[in-house]
């Protein structure tokens, strides 16, 4: 275990309304799928520890309201994000061609110093549906995520908790990272390895 | 867990011992004991500063048999032995002795120290003859009851060899001076034998000690006739030592372990520190006399003869919960903040939890989780799903130790404010029946009552402290009847008097039909849907039909509109079913509608089709029917999964509804949180989609602004509610304003919704009727948001600093919030607000604000006093408060200057009720 100072990582999840962000967040602190989740009003966030390259991280997860309208409420919230979590729902083509909206928000809202290198994260949810339902395809999504910089992809299903794990690891690996970045002058005695072990879904090699 | 590093470790190796003066008798006679045997003791004690007495035996006490420790659970492995408090002559050295005044340092030759020890009987046997003898003597005199400590008798000392340190199996002997506490169990149905646990002060949890109280012989000694003692249990043998370890150091009982939810679990502080004590006595200088005698504390249960705790009674620990005002809890548990702070690295450093919590079982852990309360409160938080989270580790579910103690406060607080209200309730309910006895109307001293029942008053800042307190009027024990309600109109009433009595009584929850009609009729006024005077008031008989008729037919147009601008859209969608932006809104409306108050038994999903079509739920399945350009069509909407997922017919019908709305009104269209406000309408008007709809037109008239697509009408009243914090609470104000929560985003949810999602369904629509007859305020929600907060000052401002702290507790606040205290507050702070205007115009009038306003009374009975300058100069000192308060500074003819409030546009709007 790191002895180091604690790290608090400030996660974004950002998507259209119902696409599974609250949802997804449960699922990976709470370890559990409710069906009943209400459509999120304001923001609300849930935190979670766990071990990033040898160090105890706290990583924040903030759930927004998926209505754009309220997302001018958002600057408040994005300050300070270490990584943004882009949520669409495969078998939504509209939540999926979204993505470059909610994007550019948060890019113009949270105003990260250096927006060409700000980790996102894209999550493709609702995976459990049958195949016949599905809209976006894997090929589709990955393109994007590559054009976009090679932003990790994962596809995920919160209620199968399927990747969920993987892909918050992977969410928290990048945020960390960025918080180093941002915090340079503070004391981090050891490089933090961003290289990976790739999992399948890590990364878009395609 | 090791020892703490400033507990310095026995590195004087092999010789050391924890009683040095037994070393060498034992040694002497235990050669077979081995040094590796030797497994849990680890208070380090050096060799140095001791002395031996009486041949390097140690005092005997008290001592007791058949006291085993289970080293497994199986009964074979059990070692039974004898507990013991020796004393010894000054053995320890004062650094060892963290509870010791440093002036022990040094003088403590002859000083005595009593020790605790437990020796196994297998131990005994190899002892020599003298100490046998001694222990069986000292636990016969004990068990007699006879002098158990003789000071003056030297002759009835008994000396004893003490355990090894090293070479025996669990024996172990430790100054009363290292033990931090004692966890015990007394005998209970689920726990034959009574328990105790020493918990050192490293950290360090000794063996557990079971009390074999029934295989002790002694016990069945001449003295105790066996007949008449028909339970073994009742001689649970740890009350006399605690008597007797009374007598050595102090002992407070914590009364943080709720003994009845823990089996009659007791934790017993050894001299415990200021700060310790602070926090497990809490509530401790609580009067007793405040305390009616329903409530006094019930003693822990003397399960025998002997009434135990022999000296002194600690208040039970329901105290706690029960009586303590919130005064001084806050006082107790600031202690638990300063203590936690110093920790604060460590999500649960919990002063009482670190040194305590990893020895407790389970269920006594669970006690310091605030899940655990709600369990014992019964009531549940709205997000359970999300809060409590069973196994999962607390450490990562909390954001902080700050926000974990704020909602423990809040726990607490809240407890002891309903036992209050209770108890309050109780009072005023005799005294209701010793007046109509005495046939003497409402009695000043139930005014007084229900006043000091009302956090409220205890909260509003010291600015409105010298003003009488207006008194809250409404009585929502007491709802409006449907044979009222008909009355109402019968007589005569005019609208504001209805919304009046509305705003005061409410409809009843009765699910009888004519019940339900009341409150239907009711909101059929306050949203506008039906005129109050319709078919004129009065008239006896003739009168009553001719309203009712003509309600039917204003009912019976309006459906007809509505089924008029349904009909257009769907048959426009049919045409234009593939255009975009109506998919878009079309999803987005059933995604919503699907997953609104589904817990509700209306909105539930069949069972089958939640089986087959898990996913319809979630959303997914309208881009099927999308795709199927079945936009909007509800027969078809159930066949459009293919049968699977068959809606439920009243979330087809809150769909169509918004979407009719969505169309309807193009400007706003349809904006989350719309669901969450037509849900309660639609139950309420019978599920008839229809008035649901012109329910939702009416409400949305109300807040619209609230949907605004610039969101400028959410921004308005959050600022509006900023300043009236400024106003009517600048300390919390101040405090918002250094946790960077000024924003006031925490209460957005609030505001928007109406506070929706903050109660329970049928307290929403108790709520809902209130703000609606916009009595005092068009904005009374602001109030009601003022009165939640004010409720919660303490614990915001003394726990919370960070904005995601604060946004964090405001959210978990759902499902805790007492509605009608609530309410009242929002009253009497409404009140307190519109004399507070009205005493600045005055003020301003007049050109001086010296003046001496002559006390009068307003038609509500609110005596208007002179501004209190508490008021001004507090407000003055906040930056943003200026915009709540106006101020410009002019010359008066004194040449002093003078301030001159000016109450902001905003805020006066707040004045601004129901008109006709």
């Amino acid at each position: 275990m790191a002895s180091r100072k604690k790290v608090l990582l400030k996660v974004i999840i950002l998507g259209d309304s119902g696409v599974g962000k609250t949802s997804l967040m449960n699922q990976y602190v709470n370890k559990r799928f409710s069906n009943q989740y209400k459509a999120t009003i304001g923001a609300d966030f849930l935190t979670r520890e766990l071990v990033v390259d040898d160090r105890v991280v706290t990583m924040q997860l903030w759930d927004t309201a998926g209505q754009e309208r309220f997302q001018s409420l958002g600057v408040a919230f994005y300050r300070g994000a270490d990584c943004c979590v882009l949520v669409y729902d495969v078998n939504s083509s509209k939540s999926f061609e979204a993505l470059d909206g909610w994007r550019d928000e948060f890019l113009v809202q949270a105003s990260p110093h250096d927006p060409e290198n700000f980790p996102f994260v894209v999550l493709g949810n609702k995976i459990d549906m049958e195949e016949s339902k599905r809209m976006v395809s894997q090929k589709r999504a990955m393109t994007w995520c590559q054009a976009k910089g090679n932003i990790p992809y994962f596809e995920t299903s919160a209620k199968e908790a399927i990747n969920v794990e993987q892909a918050f690891q992977t969410i928290a690996k990048n945020a960390l990272a960025q918080e180093a970045e941002t915090e340079l002058y503070n004391d981090y005695p050891d490089p933090i390895r961003i290289d990976s072990e790739n999992s399948q879904n890590y990364g878009c090699n395609c | 867990m090791p020892p703490e590093s400033n507990e310095p470790t026995t590195n004087t190796s092999d010789t050391s011992s924890i009683i040095n003066v037994s070393s060498v008798s034992l040694q002497a006679n235990s050669p077979s004991s081995t040094d590796t045997s030797f497994e849990h003791v680890s208070h380090p004690l050096s060799n140095t500063g001791k002395s031996q007495s009486k041949n390097g035996k140690a005092r005997l006490i008290y001592c007791k048999s058949h006291v085993s420790i289970h080293p497994t659970s199986f009964n074979k492995d059990n070692i039974s032995g004898y507990l013991g408090i020796v004393e010894v002559e000054n053995v320890v050295p004062h650094s060892l002795a963290p509870n010791l005044d440093s002036d022990h340092g040094d003088n403590s030759v002859g000083r005595k120290e009593t020790l605790i020890t437990w020796v196994p009987n297998e131990l005994l046997e190899r002892m020599d003859e003298e100490d046998r003898e001694g222990y069986k003597r000292v636990e016969g005199r004990v068990l007699n009851g006879n002098g158990i400590e003789s000071d003056r008798e030297e002759d009835g000392f008994v000396f004893v060899s003490l355990p090894s340190p090293k070479g025996e199996k669990y024996a172990f002997s430790i100054p009363i001076t290292s033990i931090y506490s004692v966890l015990v169990y007394p005998p209970s149905l689920s726990h034959w034998y009574g328990s105790a646990t020493f918990n050192l002060m490293g950290g360090i949890s000794l063996p557990t000690l079971y009390f074999h109280d029934d295989e002790s012989p002694l016990l069945a000694s001449p003295t105790i006739p066996d007949t008449s003692q028909p339970l073994p249990r009742a001689q649970w043998g740890f009350p006399p030592f605690l008597s007797l370890l009374e007598s050595r150091a102090t002992l407070v009982r914590s009364r943080l372990l709720q003994s009845r939810k823990n089996m009659g679990a007791e934790l017993w502080l050894v001299n415990p520190s200021k700060s310790d004590r602070e926090v497990h006595e809490a509530g401790l200088e609580e009067e007793p006399e405040a305390v009616p005698p329903q409530r006094q504390p019930v003693p822990p249960k003397s399960p025998g003869p002997a009434p135990y705790p022999p000296k002194q009674q600690y208040p039970n620990s329901a105290v706690l919960n029960t009586t303590t005002p919130k005064q001084t809890l806050m006082t107790s548990l600031s202690n638990l903040t300063n203590l936690s702070r110093k920790a604060a690295s460590q999500v649960l450093s919990h002063p009482l939890a670190q040194p305590v919590v990893p020895h407790l079982p389970p269920a006594v852990r669970s006690l310091v989780h605030v899940p655990g309360e709600w369990e014992r409160t019964g009531r549940l938080p709205a997000k359970t799903s999300k809060t409590k989270s069973g196994s999962t580790d607390v450490a990562s579910e909390f954001e902080s130790a700050r926000l974990y103690l704020a909602r423990w406060a809040r726990v607490v607080a809240e407890e002891g404010e309903k036992a209050r209200r209770d108890e309050i309730a109780s009072k005023a309910r005799l005294n209701n029946r010793r007046n109509s006895m005495s046939s003497s109307g409402v009695s000043g001293s139930d005014m007084e009552d229900l006043e000091s029942s009302l956090g409220v008053f205890s909260m509003l800042p010291k600015s409105y402290s010298k003003r009488p307190i207006p008194n809250p009027t409404r009585t929502p024990q007491h709802p409006i009847t449907f044979r009222e309600w008909e009355s109402f109109a019968a007589q005569g009433r005019d609208e504001l008097w209805i919304r009046r009595e509305i705003f005061k009584r409410g409809f009843s929850d009765s699910p009888e039909p004519l019940e339900k009609q009341a409150r239907r009729e009711g909101w059929e006024v306050l949203l506008g849907i039906v005129p109050w005077n319709i078919g004129g008031l009065g008239g006896g008989e003739v009168g009553k039909e001719k309203r009712k008729n003509q309600r039917e037919q204003a009912r019976a147009a309006r459906r007809q509109v509505y089924s008029g601008l349904k009909g257009k859209w769907k048959k426009e969608s049919e045409i234009s079913g593939g255009r975009d932006d109506w998919r878009e809104e079309w999803h987005r409306i059933d995604v919503d509608c699907r997953r609104t108050d589904r817990n509700q038994p209306i909105y539930a999903v069949p069972a089958e089709a939640a089986h087959k079509g898990d996913h319809e739920k979630e959303g997914g399945g309208a881009n099927t029917s999308l795709r199927r350009g079945s936009l909007g069509d509800d027969g078809q909407g159930e066949e459009e999964e293919g049968g699977a997922a068959a809606l439920n017919p009243h979330i087809a019908a809150l769909r169509t509804i918004l979407m009719t709305y969505h169309t309807y009104s193009p400007e706003l269209g349809y904006v989350q949180g719309m669901s969450d406000l037509l849900s309660p309408i639609y139950v309420v008007f019978d599920a008839n989609e229809a008035d649901a709809y012109w329910g939702l037109v009416g409400v949305m008239k109300m807040m619209e602004s609230n949907f605004l697509r610039d969101q400028s009408g959410m921004k308005r009243k959050l600022s509006t509610l900023q300043q009236l914090i400024s106003v009517m609470d600048p300390e919390l104000y101040a405090h918002l304003e250094r946790t960077d929560s000024l924003n006031l985003f925490f209460c957005f949810r609030w505001i928007l919704i109406s506070f929706k999602r903050e109660f329970k369904f049928e307290q929403v629509i108790k709520l809902w009727e209130v703000l609606w007859t916009n009595y005092y305020s068009n904005q009374f929600v602001l109030f009601v948001a003022l009165a939640v907060l004010q409720s919660h000052r303490d614990v915001l401002i003394r726990y919370l600093t960070e904005f995601d702290e604060v946004l964090k507790y405001a959210n978990d606040l759902s499902g805790t919030i007492d509605l009608d205290t609530t309410l009242a507050q929002a009253e009497v702070l409404f009140l307190s607000f519109r004399t507070l205007v009205e005493d600045l115009d005055k003020e301003n009038a007049s050109g001086s604000s010296a003046v001496d306003f002559e006390d009068s009374n307003n038609k509500d009975g609110i005596r208007h006093r002179k501004v209190n300058s508490d008021v001004t100069s507090s407000s003055k000192s906040k930056g943003k408060g200026k915009e709540a308060l106006g101020e410009d500074d002019d010359e008066e003819g004194v040449g002093k200057r003078k301030e001159r409030k000016v109450i902001s546009e905003d805020l006066r709007e707040l004045l601004v009720g129901w008109k006709a």
